[in-house]
């Protein structure tokens, strides 16, 4: 029993930060229609921020958190100049997509040059584990999954709620209309962009204490993609959703094979795509931007 | 009129290919191991591209599984060559045409999906058959790859020289370029291009859009395979690194820096993404980083990749020779306005 | 057809820029002559210079520059100078393979050093072969002997010597008869697993649990874990390398409190490793350590002082892979001495004259099965030190 708790409650754990991740993908693919395969690479960002402001700067508490929401901030407009401003007139989306991958490279090359290539430990918000008998859980998976909810109680509140919120949804799905409607696309998309960095760079804070400050952790953007078709396009909710799946379905996976464990989430991946494709909560179609 | 404007340009061409020939058949035998090497692996990362110019150019599917199945075509020729014994050309060809077969059955699945979704499923394929790769002993051998494939043997020659590979190698990528050229050209080709840029017109023509995506599908995984099972004889020995995420996301960068539109733009793309590491050599540790500018840069600024820029340099050329003859034959501005082929 | 045409110009383009640049090829120089009269001795170092694992290949630089400058200072080698070239191995097994003919297809090189995947050197073994240029790799999986290549040579004491007296000491000092065993599914974890079960099930003993894991995918070892804990073991035997795998498993274990000792494999008794853990979290850990730093051996200790004073980046004290590394320069050195010429070939034959040269990490000779290190030392961890109980010498 204290076994099936304890991969219940580190896969809610990352679950959550898988759909931290998906909610990320989702937000750049609905409002600009680009896949973002640097996604991972900006939760690493993200991790390697916070602990260059901990440990090289010397920071903590509350500066640290706001001056790493600036740095967010920075960072999210940047990669949206770079990467999708020149190019969002291309007949060819591969090209963003391409561009993605190549700025991912630049992120962990420069994230290793001015941090180290080594990697790195980072305390946690709240150190030591909680034993219950046969059930261990670290006290990080616990803030990550309560942080995490938090976070993207605010995005989906954002999006439904707030007018700024909503004024983004407008540019995505027509970005013309919105425009004679006095929504400027430029400043709604730049809105998106630093939310999913912020997002991203935050999931990458959390993590970095369970999973240290290195550049592969860009490899948990693989179920991230998974956790979006499982909860469905179109939805918060939906990604967050996928994200506790997946994360589940991967901490269960274990009791018959750790070595196999992605053929079971990328089974899944592919058995929803078989049977229902617009995932659990999906009921949008999504159409690709022409 | 025609025959006389063209003559000058028939006979450039002939002595062009005359020369270009000339080159290919003399230099593989004054480069060295290293070189060939590149090159050789060039192409073979060329025709595993085809694929994505069958699939993605003329189709408009993104598919992210090339990988896998070069990996599957590699493993089965592996397999089949070394521990089954059997000759190495049949081996060669069962290995491709059985993933062709696999491929087919996916794709069965696959091409239902639109758009994005197709992207992920393909996404998905390519790390769960990753994993697979990287620890199902009977298929791969595990991690430690299998080594000592024996020998590709071709009608009694043994192709065992690196300088022999890569006469070989150009001569098996024309054929399956232009094979590809041939593709595009038949109903085939225009039936999927019509898909690639509307669906819904598409069907309404009479084109079975399903059954199309299905073959485009197949004759892609053909293509990958075909590499796959080209690396295994040309190695010697695979393993799962070879067949990564990582290594897909290699191959798109490829064919976007050569040109996505081009048949052969692709071993432009092929020849840079290798010979990077030999011309940056003296900043070697900034190897990636500089990539990465040079990617995105690219890719602003020339997003039909090399083929592209050729394609456009040619246009200006043509024109401005044009220009100078005086008046314009209305046939030649056509034939230069095609951006087919 | 315009495409064709001008697809071939670039092909030739290629073709002769290559032709134009870097045209010799090693077949060219078999005159001893050119050996002789060659002005420096030329080693490839094969290393990662960029990506995930470039903290490897920093270190090693430390210790390769050191090494070429101290013998340098001390007169060279045969009275010509050592150089050595860096060769970056890329992100993948292509990348090695482009990278190990690069080097050897470079004028003049002796010997190459690197790489310390096993794998690689492996897909790499019909190159050196050809290429008959001698090679030592720091990967010591039981694939590499397999390959019977005259021309590959092991720094280290071969995996399964190492493990096998894991496996002794895990019976005998610390009581395991039913240990569960964790172990990462590449090929070093695969020929250590092998080793290690081996050996215990010869003793008598039974394997309570049997955990492979995908070093490249597993982030999270909690449920890996859990299933030790519920596996009624009395001793774990971890497998994994000193990179992020090791670090977050010890970190789990630690979560998790094991009660019972816990074995692993020589790779992690280095202080890059210790020193990232958090809260000690492989204090008590026992096993086999390849590298002594407390080795009251005036070369260690010279070495040791001149890392520090070289850390430029905040390496820490150096582990067995740079040590490695730097003996290994010496290695080739000597033997090129006892060869009395930089031919690679002549290098490779004196290779088996080697005996008992003293380097940093180990002493080396020669053994029939072509690896070179003669002792190990068993060892625990307290804290964050590692503490050297005794050193063990291979038969």
């Amino acid at each position: 029993m204290g076994m099936f708790l304890s991969l219940t409650g580190s896969g809610l754990a990352m679950g959550m930060i898988y759909a931290m991740l998906s909610v990320g993908l989702l937000l750049l693919i609905r409002a600009v229609g680009v896949t973002n395969y640097a996604q991972g690479d900006l939760l690493a960002l993200g991790a390697y921020t916070a602990f260059f402001l901990m440990d090289r700067l010397d920071l903590s508490g509350l500066p640290m958190i706001l001056l790493m929401i600036l740095l967010f901030a920075c960072f999210g407009a940047i990669f949206m100049f770079t990467c999708y401003y020149p190019l969002r007139k291309t007949k060819w989306k591969q090209s963003i997509m391409v561009c993605t991958i190549g700025a991912g490279m630049v992120i962990q090359e420069i994230c290793m040059i001015v941090c180290g290539s080594m990697v790195k430990p980072m305390d946690p918000i709240i150190p030591g584990t909680l034993t219950i008998g046969t059930f261990v859980l670290q006290y990080q998976y616990i803030v990550v999954f309560l942080l995490s909810i938090l976070v993207m109680v605010g995005v989906y509140l954002l999006f439904d709620k707030v007018y700024a919120g909503r004024a983004m949804q407008a540019a995505a799905q027509n970005s013309y209309a919105a425009n004679l409607i006095g929504i400027p696309a430029i400043l709604t998309t730049l809105g998106t962009y630093i939310i999913v960095m912020m997002i991203s760079g935050f999931a990458g804070y959390l993590v970095a204490p369970i999973f240290l400050v290195r550049t592969t952790l860009n490899t948990l953007q693989s179920k991230a993609f998974a956790s979006m078709v499982l909860g469905g396009f179109g939805s918060v909710p939906g990604a967050v959703l996928g994200g506790l799946l997946i994360g589940l379905i991967e901490a269960y996976s274990t009791y018959f094979t750790t070595v196999y464990k992605d053929v079971f989430v990328f089974g899944v991946l592919l058995l929803t795509l078989l049977i229902r494709p617009q995932g659990i909560f999906g009921e949008i179609q999504l159409k690709e931007k022409a | 009129m025609k025959q006389k404007l063209l003559q000058p340009r028939t006979l450039l061409k002939l002595a062009l290919w005359v020369v270009g020939l000339i080159v290919l058949l003399l230099l593989p035998g004054q480069l060295n191991n290293y070189q060939l090497t590149i090159v050789d692996s060039a192409i073979i990362y060329f025709i595993a591209s085809l694929s994505y110019t069958v699939m993605l150019g003329m189709g408009g599917m993104m598919s992210m599984a090339t990988v896998t199945f070069m990996g599957l075509g590699a493993f089965f020729t592996a397999q089949l060559a070394k521990n089954w014994g059997l000759p190495t050309p049949l081996a060669g060809l069962l290995a491709v045409l059985a993933t062709a077969a696999i491929a087919y059955i996916l794709s069965i699945m696959l091409v239902r999906l639109e758009g994005y979704y197709f992207v992920f499923g393909t996404i998905g394929l390519c790390n769960m058959m990753s994993t697979v790769f990287q620890n199902f002993k009977p298929l791969s051998n595990g991690a430690d790859g299998i080594n000592g494939i024996p020998k590709l043997n071709l009608f009694g020659f043994t192709f065992r020289n690196l300088s022999d590979w890569c006469l070989l190698l150009v001569v098996l990528a024309v054929i399956l370029a232009i094979g590809v050229s041939r593709v595009r050209k038949s109903a085939l080709g225009r039936s999927l291009m019509s898909i690639r840029d509307n669906p819904v017109t598409a069907q309404t023509l009479g084109v079975n859009v399903l059954r199309t995506k299905r073959i485009a599908f197949t004759i892609g995984a053909f293509l990958s395979a075909t590499a796959g099972m080209l690396v295994a004889f040309h190695n010697g020995v695979v393993s799962a690194s070879l067949f990564t995420f990582n290594v897909q996301q290699s191959l798109l960068m490829m064919v976007m820096l050569g040109g996505v539109n081009s048949t052969f733009g692709a071993l432009g793309g092929a020849f840079l993404v290798q010979l990077m590491p030999e011309v940056l050599r003296p900043i070697q540790q900034y190897l990636r980083l500089v990539q990465g500018i040079l990617l995105i840069l690219l890719m602003i600024f020339m997003p039909m990749g090399i083929a592209g820029l050729l394609q456009s340099a040619w246009k200006k050329i043509s024109k401005s020779i044009q220009k100078r003859k005086g008046g314009l034959n209305v046939g030649m501005q056509q034939n230069l306005e095609n951006p087919g082929g | 057809m315009k495409k064709t045409l001008a697809v071939l110009l670039v092909l030739s383009l290629c073709f002769s820029l290559f032709a134009c640049s870097n045209a010799n090829s090693q077949d060219t120089v078999v005159d001893e002559s050119y050996w002789d009269d060659a002005p420096t001795m030329k080693i490839a170092i094969l290393t990662a210079l960029t990506g995930a694992s470039k903290e490897t290949g920093d270190r090693a630089k430390r210790s390769v520059d050191y090494a070429v400058e101290q013998i340098n200072a001390n007169g060279g080698v045969l009275g010509k100078q050592l150089e050595v070239i860096y060769f970056d191995i890329g992100a993948d097994q292509q990348s090695f393979i482009n990278a190990l003919q690069s080097a050897v297809n470079t004028e003049g090189i002796s010997a190459t050093i690197g790489y310390s995947t096993s794998t690689y050197t492996v897909a790499g073994s019909d190159i050196i072969r050809e290429s008959q240029i001698p090679n030592i790799t720091m990967g010591n999986s039981a694939g590499i002997f397999d390959l019977d290549n005259p021309y590959i040579w092991q720094a280290r004491v071969p995996d399964k010597i190492g493990t096998e007296v894991l496996a002794k000491i895990s019976f005998e000092t610390y009581n395991v008869k039913n240990p569960a065993v964790v172990w990462m599914t590449d090929a070093s974890g695969q020929s250590q697993h092998d080793a290690y079960v081996a050996a215990m099930e010869s003793y008598g003993a039974t394997i309570a649990a049997d955990i492979g894991f995908d070093r490249t995918t597993t982030s999270d070892f909690n449920p890996i874990i859990t299933q030790v804990m519920d596996s009624g073991s009395d001793g774990l035997a971890l497998f994994c390398t000193n990179q992020q795998d090791g670090v977050l498993l010890a970190e789990t274990v630690k979560q998790f409190d094991y009660p019972h000792p816990i074995g692993s494999s020589s790779g992690n008794f280095v202080y890059s490793f210790l020193d990232v853990l958090t809260d000690s979290a492989a204090d008590g850990w026992y096993g086999v350590s390849e590298f002594n730093l407390d080795a009251d051996i005036p070369i260690v200790k010279e070495y040791l002082a001149a890392m520090e004073e070289r850390d430029t980046q905040g390496l820490g004290r150096p582990g067995w892979s740079e040590a490695a590394y730097y003996d290994s320069v010496y290695i080739l050195t000597e033997a090129a001495k006892i060869a009395n010429s930089t031919n690679p070939q002549k290098i490779n034959e004196a290779m088996t004259q080697i005996k008992d040269i003293q380097g940093v990490m180990s002493s080396y000779s020669y053994h029939e099965d072509h690896s070179l290190a003669n002792y190990l030392w068993v060892a625990e961890i307290d804290g964050n030190d590692i503490i050297i109980k005794e050193q063990v010498y291979r038969d």
